[in-house]
């Protein structure tokens, strides 16, 4: 059995580049060495950021494990863990006022390694037991369950751009769907 | 900050080895924690981890875990985990593993489920 992920549209190539443009003069960023260690930064960077203001620990953790997922696919399969090579993550808030006390809005990964896709449509059957036994593969549903949309326009003017649009509102809705 | 991962010393608890994990457990140290337990599990015992001090929990992570459960199950052996941290809970919720997991809320609870 395999489940769609529920889904907000994806930022297209022309509208991503625009933002990214945008976060790129008025958003916050880190540069991270193509290594698994360097990924531990993420959290730092985000608390200095702004970006975990106003969010629960979960939400927080929630937001950094998605972050490191997005990162380590490019560290380890764009970059084979190339210290030489880097990584750019930047964070734009969303400019329309918030609805509840934490920031919504777009996080954009750019690299140039090879293309990776980090946009698959569908999600892990986890009934399976040969995939549990596979024990690997997961990152994506991390990704894909915490941000409300992925968008990964690779080779474009300013590298392999991902878009993940990030609303913590998603979080709360499934913590309240899990307690239900 | 740390990027490690440290595993405790087995103790044998009669009936079950309880293990105690800290610090990251990502796709850099998901197989350090395999290799560790397949060394007691070679030797037919049962496992418990506690994962109170885990204090980041990646994708490599949680498969470890499951990895762990079908490994004991195919051999009749049981792992249990207990005294989840908040950032192993966040990953377990998020993709609904807890229907897989022996999750107990003590060590000491998971240690009672296992005759120890």
């Amino acid at each position: 059995m395999t489940v769609n992920h529920p889904r907000r549209p994806a930022l297209g190539l022309p509208e991503a580049l625009e933002r990214f443009a945008t976060a790129r003069q008025h958003g916050k960023s880190i540069q991270l060495p193509a290594t698994l260690d360097s990924l531990a930064a993420i959290r730092e960077w985000l608390d200095r950021s702004g970006a975990l203001r106003g969010l629960s620990t979960g939400a927080a953790d929630m937001l950094d494990l998605a972050l490191y997922e997005v990162c380590a696919n490019v560290v380890e399969h764009g970059y084979g863990q190339d210290a030489a090579r880097s990584l750019e993550l930047w964070w734009l808030p969303s400019a329309v006022p918030e609805a509840g006390p934490a920031p919504r809005g777009q996080f954009f990964l750019r690299d140039q390694g090879p293309p990776f896709r980090a946009d698959r449509s569908k999600e892990t059957d986890y009934d399976d037991p040969l995939v549990r036994k596979r024990g690997c593969g997961f990152g994506l549903d991390i990704i894909h369950r915490t941000m409300s949309a992925v968008a990964y326009h690779p080779e474009t003017s300013a590298g392999n751009i991902t878009v993940l649009e990030w609303d913590p509102r998603k979080i709360d809705q499934h913590d309240e769907t899990q307690h239900a | 900050m740390t990027n490690e991962l440290e595993i405790s010393k087995p103790e044998d608890r009669g009936g079950a080895v309880l293990l105690r994990i800290k610090g990251r457990l990502d796709v850099k140290t998901a197989p350090i924690l395999l290799q560790r337990v397949a060394e007691i599990q070679a030797n037919g015992q049962n496992i418990v981890l506690n994962l109170s001090e885990v204090s980041f929990m990646g994708s490599s992570g949680i498969g470890a875990l499951l990895v762990l459960v079908e490994q004991f199950q195919e051999q009749g052996g049981s792992v249990r985990f207990a005294s989840l941290s908040p950032a192993v809970t966040s990953v377990v919720k998020l993709l609904n593993l807890d229907r897989f997991l022996n999750i107990d809320l003590t060590e000491s609870d998971a240690l009672a489920a296992l005759g120890a």
